[in-house]
């Protein structure tokens, strides 16, 4: 099966236990939900093709484990990311105040460019909200991200949207930085002129 | 992977016989949990467990309040999402109840031993005592294996379980160094089977029947055999790893899927880890769990450089324990189902039915089994 892709980005989810990171991830990857769905122990992994701007880009999504006494592991994966999504849950006060100490651990572990998006889940539960969208999106520009979204895993909101305007930032960027040098090392965030890398690295999945 | 019907009924006889003897034949259970097919079936492991654990005669009870510890939360938020360990064709009140005796179970046991701590797949491991051994049981039981061989997962941070899990890149070296070297270039580290290590595979192996022929084995065995075991794993899909590119994400999940894949060949992985522990047993691996532990980016290293001074090479550590020619012979006939030694094989049962028992006796946990990496922490 030829599996032709233009650009790889790799995008992971970081947030408390619970807010509905693995939801999301399965909802984007399959289009479906479910609803017992196993805690993430570790780091989960998952692949998925998109079409943006006629571009193939593929996007290696790490799932992570969101109980404290993780972190210190799932911190090794920050390195390489292009792009993170802090995720919390409407409904659930404490884990919109842990996203101070998540985005924390982005700006001590995440490269400098990396593309950031706030995520409020859950937003289906409308009379348990106790998160405003204002707020939310307040503590979004103090984070400095692209975006504060509301999504809803379970009623599939805004899931494809968040992915979508992660790669298309990091497309936008990636463009950038060719057309200010075209022959640095771009971080092997391109793969399209290496064409040996091009059919493996993304032939997997 | 099941024993012919004739087979299994001859060792359900064996275990019967062993637990009749007065005092029970604990040897002689571990033999036969280590052994093909291990127990056979969950009404024998119902009777032999607390035997492998010493807990037989054991009467403790549900402490009071249990719904005030601090990780209530957090507890009840995976308890909740343990439904696909649960049997097929239950009702919604079996459901509540299971889970219900699930929260009390993992309560219970951090409210006798508050120097525990609770970690996401720890309840993965007593559904499986739950569901094979019942609730009043498994209080006694899952109490001990969490100070013993689960001890260093439930440390207050994951360093000790970080250092437990760099055991399986010497393992790994062993048998096949030219892989060690593909997957140390590809970055793809260990964290891949954390939580084949830390849930003893029952987050990822999918039937339940397995899951349980994997705790009889580990509960016989040395707390490190799971790791072990992880490296017989990815010994065992070598050619896959080596056949692709050098690629942490790739390797990465080759390797989450194949622990998931409902054919793993239990049995021969079960053979390959005893006969690996015997031929290198934890003491012989220490310096180059330290050594990776050294060179891996992800963790803190804060006292990694004074134990690999002090600590001497490995080589020195095999030929002194006579291991050198055996490794030889090993390179020789690479350690294939066929060529897996009925001679070596009587070794490792026994001694790991030996360390097994002892282990309990003296009441170590995993790390003191291995003082040259661990002395030092
Ligand atoms: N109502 C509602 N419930 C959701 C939604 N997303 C997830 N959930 C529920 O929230 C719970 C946790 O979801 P997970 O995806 O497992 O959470 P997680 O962030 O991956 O948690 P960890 O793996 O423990 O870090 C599940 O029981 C889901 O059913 C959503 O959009 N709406
Ligand atoms: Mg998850």
């Amino acid at each position: 099966m030829e599996d032709k892709c233009d650009y790889l980005f790799k995008i992971i989810l970081i947030g408390d236990a619970g807010v509905g990171k693995t939801c999301i991830v399965q909802r984007f990857k399959t289009g479906s939900w479910f609803e017992s769905q196993a805690s993430t122990i570790g780091v989960d992994f998952c692949l998925k093709t998109c079409e943006i701007n006629g571009k193939q880009i593929k996007l290696q999504v790490w799932d992570t484990a969101g109980q404290e006494r993780f972190r210190t592991i799932t911190q090794a994966y920050y390195r390489s990311a292009h792009g993170v999504i802090c995720t919390f849950d409407l409904t659930k006060e404490s884990t919109f105040d842990s996203t101070v100490e998540w985005m924390d651990d982005v700006s001590r572990f995440c490269s400098t460019n990396v593309v950031k998006l706030l995520v409020g889940n859950k937003c289906d539960m409308i009379d348990r909200r106790k998160v405003s969208h204002e707020v939310a999106s307040a503590q979004g520009k103090s984070f400095e991200v692209l975006e504060y979204l509301e999504t809803s895993a379970k009623e599939n909101t805004n899931v494809n949207d968040a992915f979508i305007k992660m790669a298309t930032e990091l497309l936008k960027q990636q463009s950038n930085v060719k057309d200010l040098a075209d022959s640095k090392d771009d971080q092997g965030f391109n793969i399209s002129n290496n064409t040996k890398s091009v059919g493996t690295s993304c032939c997997f999945g | 992977m099941l024993l012919e019907p004739s087979k299994a009924k001859a060792k359900l006889k064996e275990v019967n016989k062993a637990l009749n003897k007065n005092p029970v034949d604990v040897a002689a259970l571990r033999k036969l949990c280590i052994s093909p097919g291990g127990l056979i079936c969950s009404e024998a492991r119902q009777k032999v467990w607390p035997h492998l654990l010493d807990v037989a005669e054991s009467k403790i009870g549900y402490p009071q309040d249990l719904r005030r510890h601090k990780e209530c939360r957090q507890v009840i938020l995976d308890v909740d999402r343990s439904g696909k360990r649960f049997p097929d064709g239950l009702s919604d009140v079996e459901k509540e109840e299971l889970q219900e005796n699930l929260t009390d179970l993992i309560l219970g046991v951090l409210t006798i031993h508050p120097e525990l701590h609770y970690y996401q797949g720890y309840h993965d491991i007593c559904i499986t005592f739950l569901l094979v051994c019942g609730a009043e049981a498994s209080l006694a039981m899952v109490e001990k294996i969490s100070t013993h061989h689960l001890r260093d997962f439930m440390d207050p941070t994951m360093d000790s379980t970080t250092h437990i899990l760099n055991y399986l890149i010497p393992i790994l070296k062993m048998a096949n160094p030219k892989l060690v070297e593909y997957m140390e270039k590809s970055e793809v580290g260990t964290i891949f089977a954390l939580s084949w290590l830390i849930t003893w595979y029952s987050y990822v192996v999918p039937d339940q029947r397995d899951i349980e022929r994997l705790y009889d084995f580990f509960l016989s065995c040395h707390p490190l055999m799971p790791v072990y075991f992880a490296a017989q794993i990815v010994l065992d899909n070598a050619d896959k790893i080596l056949d692709g590119p050098c690629e942490m994400a790739r390797i990465y999940q080759l390797l989450l899927q194949i622990a998931r894949k409902p054919n793993l060949p239990l049995e021969i992985l079960i053979q390959r880890s005893s006969d690996f522990y015997i031929q290198f047993p934890p003491s012989s691996l220490a310096h180059d769990a330290a050594e990776f532990y050294k060179n891996n980016l992800a963790i803190s290293t804060f006292c990694d450089h004074a134990l690999v001074a002090k600590h001497e090479a490995p080589d020195v550590v095999l030929k002194r324990m006579g291991l050198v020619e055996v490794k030889k012979e090993e390179n020789e006939e690479s350690p294939t189902e066929g060529s897996w030694k009925r001679a070596s094989k009587t070794v490792a049962i026994a001694l790991s039915g030996a360390v097994g028992a002892a282990l309990l006796a003296v009441g170590g946990r995993a790390a003191e089994w291995v003082p040259q990496l661990f002395g030092y922490l």
